[in-house]
């Protein structure tokens, strides 16, 4: 499973709850939602989608599992499309 | 033909230079911006700004000097004069960069002024003409001069507001008795208002934002409503209609956050401008 990795140099702007970041090459301002800018928080530490997952599931135990995964890939999805995020080598990061 | 004309900008004279026949037509669209006189000569400026204005078969041509903005083209006549106004406004603010233009409509009301943020055709001349017309004095009806601060302020150019013919239906007759009585006949299709000081902010005033507004017309709808809304959906939408090619974009946002925590933030909801604009006169107050 890939791990991903924030892209270097994304510029982060916080409001209220919202996130709002800026890519360093193509200067696109990205607007996360609250569980994108969830998902991007956690990336502070490389992680694979198995390690959100888990992680999610222990914030919100009360959302279904199939909820949670198919949200954290949504996420994903926006933030690799915006190339914030790049999916790395294999496996848990070191 | 060549010429120059120099305006005053916040810093240094802007120029326009070249062809100056579409300066000439556009006149009464900044008829109250001051000229600047010998002291504030544009070849001081650092960098040059100004326009340089120069025809392309039918069209014109506007290369902006003050900053790294690419020349635009525009159809002769009202379209190319409405370019000019947008490309002077750009030349201002980028001398300054504590200074940044919105795509809004802006009036001063007691409390201070009301920002209408949106994009083209979404009623925002209407809605600050009539606001205007409420005795709430116009800043600006289309591209909104907001000054960083503390405290975020707006400032008014004296650019003429301009309204589309014809006019919207449900606008009441003393509403188009007050347009009718300010308009220039110019140009075919356009209204461009010609208003007195006591509708009108004149060039140079500024006052505090008082709310950013988020139009959404809905003829359908009874009643007019202002919805806090989160201060994401203004930042959003200031990023997205803000003009500041002097900031770098990481900059702009955090400007656009600073503005949007400036000042509260809500949706405006309404069906017919002419009752929205006296609904938030009475809520907000008219200027002493």
């Amino acid at each position: 499973m890939s791990v991903w990795t924030r892209t270097p140099e994304v510029v982060e702007t916080d409001v209220g709850d919202d996130l709002f970041l800026v890519h360093p090459d193509s200067e696109e301002i990205v607007h996360l939602d609250r569980l994108a800018g969830a998902v991007w928080r956690a990336l502070d530490e490389p992680q694979d989608s198995a390690a959100l997952l888990a992680l999610f599931g222990q914030a919100f135990p009360d959302q279904p599992r199939e909820r949670l995964e198919a949200d954290i890939a949504r996420c994903l999805a926006v933030l690799s499309d915006a190339g914030l995020i790049v999916a790395g080598g294999d496996g848990p990061p070191d | 033909m060549s010429d120059s004309l120099c305006l005053a900008g916040p810093r240094s004279a802007i120029a326009l230079a070249g062809d100056l026949a579409l300066a000439r037509e556009a006149a009464p669209l900044y008829a109250a911006w001051p000229r600047a006189g010998p002291d504030g000569s544009a070849a001081a400026a650092v960098p040059p700004s100004g326009l340089d204005l120069s025809r392309e078969g039918k069209d014109w041509r506007l290369s902006p000097r003050g900053a790294a903005v690419e020349s635009q083209s525009f159809a002769q006549g009202y379209e190319a004069c409405n370019g000019l106004i947008g490309g002077l406004i750009g030349e201002y603010v980028v001398q300054d960069p504590g200074l940044v233009s919105v795509h809004a409509a802006a009036a001063l009301t007691g409390a201070g002024v009301l920002v209408a943020v949106a994009d083209a055709f979404a009623g925002k001349s209407t809605l600050a003409t009539a606001l205007a017309w409420q005795d709430c004095p116009l800043v600006c009806d289309d591209r909104v001069v907001i000054v960083a601060g503390p405290p975020v302020q707006a400032r008014a150019l004296g650019l003429a507001a301009k309204m589309r013919l014809p006019l919207p239906d449900d606008l009441p007759p003393s509403f188009r008795e007050f347009i009718g009585a300010a308009t220039l006949p110019h140009w075919p299709g356009i209204a461009a208002l010609a208003l007195d000081g006591r509708h009108q902010c004149p060039f140079g005033r500024e006052a505090p934002v008082a709310a950013w507004l988020l139009p959404a017309r809905d003829p359908a709808r009874t009643g007019v409503d202002l919805e806090p809304v989160e201060r994401a959906a203004v930042v959003r939408a200031l990023a997205e209609q803000t003009f500041a090619p002097h900031l770098p974009v990481a900059d702009l946002l955090r400007r656009c956050a600073t503005l949007a925590e400036a000042a509260p933030c809500y949706r405006l909801r309404y069906a017919a401008s002419a009752e929205a604009a006296g609904w938030l006169a009475d809520r907000f107050g008219r200027p002493a």
